[in-house]
């Protein structure tokens, strides 16, 4: 865990925090709930710390240091290389988890290899005409076969220099990725910046959508920010205007499902 | 580093009592906060304005009584139960008993065993009555799903993932008393308030759905049947 | 060869907020009724309850909810001159589908429209001269219907829905804490206004502050639980933050799940059918006369299901669509500006202001409903002198967070970077610390927006898709800006507001990519005149008297407001009729 100093903490815990810390015999790892943790049960609904101090006192793997696991169904290697580097540079890494450790890459390889790449909701019949302002998609291609058509692309382009994306410094990537964003560059019949927008928006997405997506890890993207998550409540609350709000974010998954015939198949990924 | 925490903040407490004071943050009252220490002793010992002990009936470890109805109180969000003494001591909960206690709490006092009771992570006891399972899957449907028949929302949209609770002002159902919920269900009922968000939920409710929503969360903490 | 059915009294092609309407106020009577829907059944329990029901990703993100582009798209295009393109992913508007349509993830944003919106041509002649009219360039349309008329039937369905809301004029009386210009209503509201956010209570300040006469939205989320004439309850909203594209778990949203259809489903009489395509309204020989409707069942077989009455209550272009596809009245040309189905096609004209504040001031947008919002009508419609501007319409100022989802809620300040270190620090310091602002404005109509059939991109059936041809009016264009102006003018007073921005939708080209408003009107439009409207107002259609075309499809013109209210207003307008007058004596209601 990463070395804290009072004034850091007495800013972080706040109120709550600092009452919490005197209690004898608790502390934030044993936090009070109303149910005996079972295995499968790892969410701890924190009463009486703010979320920020549970973090730093209760898990023994400090936020931010290590990458989620990946199992790719959709990226082949290079692509995945790719991606990696780029969403790392996209929502990097700081005192906060980035998209790497928020799972970003396992987001967009389960999206892109699901329905969503496949095209659902998405009109492909043609004939096909460049897209003009106000008009929006108009490619022929699925969002599965857009990545792998533009990621091909640049890494192709990039070998070819010598260096691949994954190789370049963060400032160089940086660059590269702005060029892709500023559009003109043709990434075998891809304009650039469409294939930036949908690898930065999903970048997003994975970032702050519910975990049980495959993104945004342990609630790194919502704890970040404050945001509740999927149980919400706020009828007391709402006309308790400036109030701060700090209770620890709830996932889908945490709810054991609303329908479980069977107890023993448990609703969360085995790797929380 | 937990150790060093703590004894800086001590220190930090002692000396600074008014920087602590915050208007704004969410746990317990506006003003105030709850020192659990504080609370322990008076949940043992009541205190000197002639409030006897919370131990006495809903026992130090906050397990309170299902057979007299005592609710449980260890785990509890601690600012729903600062909101029950508050509302008892103004009457807007009806309990004379209750009333007495709390009207003699401060609110300093009402946070702090509140802040007490709320830390504690006391063990569940077998759940009281031998529970049929044709009405534990109709309080299982309740939790989870509702009723679309009785226009009535799963209890879990508010009540949290298995009726933990959606703190600070939603309480945790997940191994209360099912007399007490039952109790409960039928004192809100009667309200007649419109604008309490219980009152529509629990008017709907006949009183085997009361028993079978009851008996289905006083089981989840013990058996563990979702 | 289609199956034929069994003919019953009267058909309904789709089955949402109209359809159910409609039919809920016929269940006394003893038609036969089918509800034919092409989605899938659903209810609020089990379907909409948390925690599945909030997922952002799946509902706003995806739109779980909407009509599926795969199988019938539209096309678009700016102009006559140019070739119209599909619309392959829904953005700025979200027609939904399934039982209960788009009434079941609105917003309960419930306003009525002013009493000069339904003779906007007159009363803009009136005020300011035939000349500043007609120097415009707009086609707007008195309606044939007037507000007193349909006075009583705004009230029916705010009293149906429960309704929460402060009244600003009884019968004449300006009452305070309401609305001061809206039109007079014959009572109060049926439940007391929602809490106010923070958000709301900046914005009260500030506008207070600038002179204008801020009051709360009114809000088809209720604020306590109610039981409507019908005897249907609803309940409280809790402020979840997940309403529009949302389905609601609490029984909170008056919706046809919570208002129409418990009624209508337990009727002996009343017939669901779900998963069923209608590709055609059929007419007899003379034309005059439709026979009944043409559908796909779920397994794909054609089936051809007669009727007396048909009633279409689709999405408002997909009304418009049918009427094209089964060649009933006379199609519009732009060039010629003759013809009425595609005739007077609308929109909505919108914008957003932000305002943003220090890190200690904690809006919590996130507890948040869909119309929870503080604002002023000071700038709506006709409300305001607009001789010097040289437009005509206006736009509300609302201040309101319907959520503070995380992937599509989080303005930042212009120039932060759109992605990396500079934009997490952004995200970081501004999330929950921001107001927000909308401006909803008037949508008028003119000789070359409209609707017709596409000339080259078919549906999954093999049916032509809509082509819409349309871009923001001048008028429109000068309006919002006028508007967003004095919005910026409000987010800069509200107290702690450190900096404003704005983004404004409504400007050309129409960007159909970025979500506005799915107020989609007109195309199919009510009028005193067969040449210039294609339904009376009643929504009959003026060639084919037993075809009922109900909903927004009917606006000549779309005014300021969010215009559910007004549309079913229209609906139980008609159910009268219907019930009253045709039933007795079918033929030409007017």
């Amino acid at each position: 865990m990463s070395a804290i100093s009072r004034r850091e903490l007495l800013a972080k815990v706040g109120v709550a925090g600092l009452a919490a810390a005197v209690i004898p015999k608790t502390s934030a790892e044993d936090a009070p709930t109303l149910c005996i943790p079972t295995g499968d049960q790892s969410v701890v609904l924190a009463q009486e710390t703010t979320h920020s101090e549970h973090e730093n006192l209760k898990s023994d793997r400090p936020e931010g240091s290590e990458p989620s696991e990946s199992n790719y169904v959709f990226f082949n290697r290079e692509e995945a290389q790719f991606i990696e580097a780029a969403v790392a540079r996209l929502i990097p890494t700081d005192q906060h988890a980035g998209a790497i450790e928020a799972g970003v890459p396992n987001y967009l390889d389960k999206q892109l290899g699901g329905a969503w790449g496949a095209g659902e909701r998405l009109y492909t019949s043609g004939p096909w005409e460049p897209t003009r302002p106000g008009l929006g998609y108009q490619l022929p291609l699925k969002p599965g076969e857009l990545f792998h058509t533009a990621i091909k692309a640049i890494n192709t382009e990039l070998n070819k220099s010598g260096r691949a994306f994954w190789e370049m410094s963060p400032d160089q990537q940086d660059e590269y990725l702005h060029k892709l964003e500023a559009g003109g560059v043709d990434l075998n019949g891809v304009p650039s910046e469409a294939f930036f927008e949908q690898l930065l928006g999903m970048t997003i997405e994975g970032f702050f959508s519910d975990p049980v997506y495959g993104g945004n890890k342990d609630m790194v993207g919502w704890k970040m920010i404050g945001f509740p998550g999927a149980y919400a409540t706020y009828y007391e609350l709402i006309d308790k205007h400036g109030i701060k709000f700090e209770r620890e974010p709830v996932s889908l998954g945490q709810s054991h499902g609303l329908f479980m015939p069977n107890p023993n198949i448990p609703a969360m990924s085995p790797h929380e | 580093m937990q150790r060093l925490i703590k004894a800086t903040i001590t220190g930090a407490v002692a000396v600074n009592v008014s920087v602590i004071v915050v208007a704004q943050t969410l746990w317990g009252p506006e003003a105030y906060h709850g020192n659990v220490g504080r609370g322990a002793k008076i949940a043992a010992w009541g205190t000197s304005k002639g409030v006897a002990s919370c131990s006495s009936c809903h026992g130090y470890d906050g397990v309170g009584n299902g057979d007299s109805r005592v609710p449980r109180l260890a785990g509890q969000s601690s600012a729903y139960l600062v909101q029950q003494l508050d509302d008892y001591a103004s009457g807007k909960r009806n309990n004379v008993f209750m009333a007495n206690f709390a009207q003699r709490l401060s609110a300093q006092e009402r946070a702090d065993v509140a802040g007490y009771y709320a830390s504690l992570k006391s063990s569940f006891p077998p759940p009281q009555n031998e529970l049929a399972p044709s009405l534990l899957e109709r309080g299982r449907q309740l939790a989870n799903l509702g009723d679309d028949k009785l226009t009535v929302q799963s209890c879990n949209n508010c009540h949290g993932p298995q009726g933990a609770g959606e703190h600070p002002d939603i309480p945790a159902l997940k191994g209360q008393y099912s007399n007490y919920i039952v109790q409960r269900l039928q004192q809100l009922a009667s309200t007649h308030n419109d604008a309490d968000l219980m009152f529509p939920v629990a008017s709907a409710l006949a009183a085997q759905d009361m028993q079978a929503v009851a008996a289905y969360y006083e089981q989840l903490a013990y058996s563990g049947v979702h | 060869m289609p199956t034929v059915l069994k003919e019953v009294d009267v058909v309904f092609v789709g089955f949402g907020w109209g359809s159910s309407i409609l039919a809920k106020e016929l269940v006394n009577t003893s038609l036969k009724m089918v509800g034919l829907e092409r989605g899938f059944p659903r209810f609020t329990s089990p379907d909409f309850q948390s925690p599945n029901i909030h997922d952002e990703l799946r509902f706003a993100v995806r739109k779980a909810m909407m009509q599926d582009n795969v199988r019938e798209a539209i096309t678009l295009r700016h102009s006559m001159s140019e070739t119209a393109l599909p619309v392959r992913r829904w953005g700025a508007f979200l027609p939904g589908t399934n039982l209960g349509g788009s009434g079941v993830h609105w917003n309960g944003q419930h306003f009525r429209f002013q009493e000069k919106d339904f003779v906007l041509k007159t009363a803009t002649e009136e005020r300011y001269g035939h000349k500043f009219l007609d120097a415009l360039g707009l086609t707007v349309q008195d309606w044939g219907v007037t507000y007193q008329e349909l006075e009583p039937y705004y009230d029916k369905f705010e009293y149906l829905c429960g309704t929460s809301g402060k009244a600003g004029n009884i019968k004449g009386q300006i009452q305070p804490g309401g609305n001061p210009f809206e039109a007079p209503r014959s009572r109060e509201y049926p439940t007391p206004p929602l809490k106010e956010q923070y958000n709301g209570a900046l914005f009260r300040k500030a506008a207070i502050e600038l002179g204008y006469h801020p009051y709360p939205q009114p809000s088809s989320n209720l604020s306590v639980a109610y039981t409507n004439p019908d005897g249907l309850k609803l309940k409280p909203c809790v402020y979840c933050g997940f309403c529009e594209r949302f389905a609601c778990p609490h029984y909170a949203k008056a919706s046809p799940q919570t208002v129409t259809l418990p009624i209508v489903l337990r009727s002996p009489n009343f017939e669901l059918r779900t998963q069923c395509q209608v590709v055609q309204v059929n007419r007899d020989s003379t034309g005059k006369k439709a026979t009944g409707v043409t559908y796909y069942d779920a397994a794909g077989r054609e089936v051809f299901q007669p009727a007396s009455i048909v009633v279409l209550s689709m999405f408002p272009f997909n009304n418009v669509r049918m009427l094209l596809l089964s060649k009933i009245g006379k199609p519009y040309d732009p060039q010629t500006g003759t013809g009425v189905v595609g005739r007077n096609y609308s929109y909505q004209t919108t914008s957003n202001v932000w305002s943003f504040f220090d890190e200690d001031v904690n809006l919590n947008p996130f507890m948040g409903s869909g119309a929870v919002g503080t604002m002023i009508d000071d700038f709506s419609g006709d409300n305001f002198d607009h001789g010097p501007y040289g437009f005509i319409g206006g736009a509300y100022i609302l201040a309101a967070w319907t959520g503070g989802r995380p992937v599509e809620q989080n303005p930042l300040p212009p120039g932060t970077p759109s992605w990396g270190k500079g934009w997490k620090d952004a995200v970081r310091k501004h999330y929950g610390h921001v107001g927000q602002i909308l401006c909803h404005g008037t949508s008028m109509s003119t000789r070359e927006n409209y609707l017709d059939l596409d000339p080259t991109y078919r549906d999954a059936w093999g049916l032509p898709l809509l082509r819409m041809t349309f871009d923001f009016p001048e008028n429109d264009v000068r309006m919002i800006r006028f508007c967003t102006d004095r919005a910026l003018e409000i987010g800069k007073a509200m107290p702690g507001s450190r900096e404003v921005s704005s983004k404004i939708y409504g400007q050309r080209p129409f960007d159909v990519a970025i979500y506005q408003s799915t107020h989609n009107a007109g195309g199919a439009i009510m009028g005193t005149d067969p040449n210039t409207s294609a339904v009376n107002k009643y929504q009959q259609s003026w060639d084919v008297p037993n075809l009922f075309v109900l909903g927004a499809s009917s606006f000549p013109q779309n005014g300021t407001y969010n215009y559910t209210n007004t549309l079913m207003a229209l609906n139980l307008h008609t159910a009268d009729a219907i019930r009253n007058r045709y039933l007795k004596n079918p033929g030409p209601l007017v």
